[in-house]
């Protein structure tokens, strides 16, 4: 997903609206399609500006019509490096490059999404009925101003890394994960709100409650 | 502006483009010599825009046969091939420079009926011959083997030579501290490589244009490493002979799956060692892997990853690349079927999004003056190719779908997210054949009344397949990978996938289900797993990945029965080299098994006062390739 070519440095900056600079990227997939695709993406769109990010979406979304072109985040459309990376929906095929978040989460009703394998939060919940909760409960909040994520600087990567064994290198490259797999339990929707909520205010991207 | 068509300066030539038509296998020759095959096709990429053109490999010494259709470039009769080679690519407006090499130990004696010869006798993981260590006086003749050939190469009309350094080549055998264990002054690792480029240079004078392909990562133990390449690339430059240096990844044999990735390695997979070397050098740097479109290609110059992008299986797939859109590219699948796998097969280089490719000096049909009026039913690769070049060589043509979306059964592959960009062929497609004009209605379902009532001139069926229900399944929680795949079927805890058909079908379930946490075992007839996995270079990657997490994998098993017990599965498999019989206990079994025609449509058209013509799965269930051919194949001919 995030090839050693994902960096912040793509193009596509202009068209996306500061996506590619966005600190903050809340991402739509084919996963969220179902029902009422057009609402989901303003849904998506509420929830990265409370969060004081952006919206983008993946091909099938794109190709559903449910968000522009721009919005397009990849290989293809914009390159992105933000710290946060919430994907609702979105499988995390190897063409999705989400750059090298600090924090990867992943609402997905398939455990075995990539994108949820590699998440360090994987909420197994379905991803329209969470964004509705989760719009709702954002209206009560406010992002965390100059919000330094917990766990200190961001990693900068040399597109060389030195070292390493040739099995390491391959898994770099390739983007194999290693070793078996412990798929999320499944959630309803309220209770895979307060989870992401919950790792949203531990790591600094929300402030208190304004009540 | 763009920087991938910005004209750049390598040497003493300027390319009008960044877009590189990188060295690759083609089998388009023919007793070693260059064919009017090989003249269309560099052509075809020429004129859809390539800035420069690297031809593949021409061996520079008789005792470098590596495969049968090599180009014998030490032999004068190659001379007028490469005239007309160079003089169609010149015409159309690109640079073309010839690739030499000699493959060293990564090749077979089976064709010159000789030892191979490499710097030490280190046999190759993949070949598995020893070689015969090169004495001195051998390496100097294959030094003047590549000078004279390069000498050749520019009498001929190319505008320059990139000596093969990296993946298989002689050069990366000196190069490597896996395989050259020399005592003598080759034990200097790049000593062979200098001499080659001094040899070289003085051959073929100052004007024409000099570049070193590299290797950056053999990822394989005492191999090449990403640090060496650089200091590598630090050595070619300072000879001052070399105007520009390649990259690639992997080695020919050991690492092939790495060098031609397929569709689960990510886009631009290779960059970080173009990247490196760019930093240490100041020659133009060529980077390569998998760039789909020409938008991934820009922002890995706008990065200053590379100066130039090499794209290979993005132009075999669409020779107009270099001018399309993102959208509109006839994208490459990375499934390395027709190409890679192919030419493994010693059959020319094809390719299954492109029904043309590889048969470039064929002459097209023109369209017919009174346009058809043609009805195709089934909206999967091959009803898209078939209303694509129906529509593109003048007839009127209607497209109904059953279903409410396009593609068959290629969507439903593609839902395995290390296969999703297979998703891209009739992605792809649909868009091409909306754009012909091809009126598409789908959720339309229709049968002989309704086609007999539109009276078309000619219908083309392309009905699919259906799957089939093993005899032996006589428990419920037996289901096919199809309904796996559309999701309606849910398998979990224990799983037994029974896979007759050895590629992707049953693998990818495999690996789909495993990664949802379920307890995969894999079984097959077959002596290995995946067997035609190997061809396309997914084999190794998905082993990897099945070891990751814990799938099992049994050989030589047919199944024998499965039957409800005590809420679960019993199978019973039949060991077939013994006979011997064994039960597994789990909770679901998924079948790829082979499907049968839906030639229901066909059967009740007979008798029609309209040509009918079957395309695809309902004539006979194949690979995509061959619905995509016999798409085309049909609609060239109506």
């Amino acid at each position: 997903m995030s090839g050693p070519g994902g960096g912040a440095a793509g193009g596509g900056a202009a068209a996306g609206g500061g996506l590619a600079s966005a600190r903050v990227v809340v991402v739509a997939g084919g996963g969220v399609l179902g029902g009422f695709p057009r609402a989901v993406f303003g849904l998506v769109t509420d929830v990265a500006h409370a969060l004081g990010g952006e919206a983008g979406a993946t091909r099938a979304a794109v190709d559903a019509g449910v968000a522009g072109r721009e919005r397009l985040v990849g290989a293809t459309g914009t390159s992105i490096d933000p710290d946060l990376y919430l994907g609702l929906g979105v499988s995390g095929a190897s063409f999705h490059e989400i750059g090298r978040p600090v924090h990867v989460l992943s609402v997905n009703t398939d455990p075995g999404a990539p994108l949820s394998l590699r998440a360090d939060l994987a909420l197994r919940t379905d991803g329209a009925a969470l964004l509705t909760e989760l719009a709702a409960r954002l209206r009560d909040r406010r992002p965390h101003r100059g919000h330094r994520p917990a766990g200190g600087a961001r990693p900068r990567v040399d597109p060389i890394r030195p070292g390493g064994t040739p099995h390491e290198r391959l898994r770099m490259v390739t983007g194999v994960l290693p070793g078996p797999v412990r798929p999320a339990p499944a959630l309803g929707a309220a209770a895979a709100t307060d989870a992401l909520l919950d790792f949203l205010t531990r790591h600094g991207y929300l402030g208190d409650s304004d009540r | 502006m763009s920087r991938l068509f910005t004209p750049l300066r390598v040497g003493r030539l300027t390319l009008r483009n960044r877009v590189v038509f990188s060295a690759h296998l083609t089998n388009f020759a023919s007793d070693g010599l260059v064919t009017g095959q090989h003249v269309a096709y560099y052509r075809a990429r020429a004129a859809g825009g390539a800035g420069l053109i690297v031809t593949e490999e021409h061996t520079v010494h008789p005792s470098d046969r590596a495969y049968e259709k090599t180009i014998r470039g030490y032999d004068p009769a190659v001379l007028p091939g490469y005239r007309a080679l160079t003089d169609a690519v010149h015409a159309a407006g690109s640079a073309v420079f010839a690739q030499l090499n000699h493959n060293g130990g990564q090749a077979s004696g089976r064709y010159t009926r000789q030892p191979v010869l490499a710097p030490s006798p280190v046999p190759d993981a993949l070949f598995r011959e020893v070689p015969r260590a090169l004495p001195v006086p051998l390496i100097q003749e294959i030094v003047e083997g590549y000078a004279s050939t390069a000498a050749r190469c520019i009498q001929g009309g190319f505008d320059g030579v990139e000596l093969q350094a990296s993946h298989s080549s002689l050069i990366r055998g000196f190069l490597s501290g896996a395989t050259n264990r020399r005592t003598d002054a080759y034990r200097a690792r790049p000593r062979f490589l200098l001499e080659v480029i001094a040899a070289v240079r003085a051959a073929i004078g100052p004007a024409a244009v000099l570049g070193v392909r590299l290797g950056g990562d053999e990822m394989i133990a005492g191999g090449v490493t990403p640090e060496e390449a650089v200091t590598t690339a630090r050595l070619v430059e300072a000879t001052g002979c070399v105007d520009y240096l390649n990259t690639s990844i992997g080695l020919a044999t050991e690492t092939l799956f790495l060098i031609q990735a397929s569709m689960r390695v990510p886009a631009r997979y290779a960059l970080h060692i173009p990247a490196a070397i760019k930093a240490a050098v100041s020659v133009p740097v060529v980077g390569v892997g998998r760039f789909k479109d020409p938008a991934q290609a820009e922002k890995a110059l706008d990065a200053g990853y590379a100066d130039l992008i090499g794209v290979v299986r993005g132009q075999i797939a669409d020779p107009s690349w270099a001018g399309r859109g993102a959208d509109e590219v006839r994208a490459c699948l990375s499934c390395n079927q027709e190409c890679v796998g192919r030419v493994g097969f010693n059959r020319w280089l094809g390719c299954v999004a492109n029904p043309s490719t590889g048969r470039e000096a064929v002459a097209v049909q023109l369209p017919r003056r009174r346009s058809l009026r043609v009805a195709v039913v089934g909206g999967g690769p091959a009803g898209l190719q078939a209303a694509l070049t129906a529509a593109e060589r003048g007839h009127e043509v209607t497209l109904y779908e059953r279903s409410s979306s396009l593609g068959g059964a290629v969507p439903l592959a593609a839902r395995v997210p290390s296969r999703a960009e297979f998703g891209e062929l009739t992605r792809s497609l649909a868009g091409a054949a909306r754009r012909s004009g091809v009126a598409v209605r789908t959720g339309v379902a229709v049968d002989a009344a309704v086609l007999a009532a539109a009276r078309p001139d000619a219908v083309v069926l392309a009905t699919g397949a259906r799957p089939v229900r093993p005899p032996w399944a006589a428990a419920k929680h037996v289901v096919d990978v199809r309904q796996v795949l559309s999701g309606r079927v849910e398998p979990s805890g224990d799983v037994l996938v029974y896979d007759e058909l050895g590629f992707h079908e049953g693998t990818s379930v495999a690996e789909l289900l495993a990664d949802r946490g379920c307890t995969v075992e894999i079984a097959t007839p077959g002596m290995i797993v995946g067997q035609d996995l190997g061809a396309t270079l997914d084999l190794e990657l998905w082993t990897i990945h099945a070891h990751a997490r814990g799938v099992r994998q049994t050989t030589d098993v047919t199944v024998a029965s499965a039957a409800d017990h005590a809420g679960r599965v019993d199978v019973a498999l039949a060991h077939h080299p013994t006979g011997a019989r064994f039960v597994r206990s789990v909770d679901w079994v998924v079948t790829a098994v082979h499907p049968r025609p839906d030639d229901t449509l066909w059967q009740a058209l007979r008798g029609a006062s309209f040509p009918v013509h079957r395309v695809g799965d309902c004539l006979a269930p194949r690979r995509a390739h061959a619905a995509v051919l016999e798409g085309d194949r049909v609609a060239r001919a109506l």
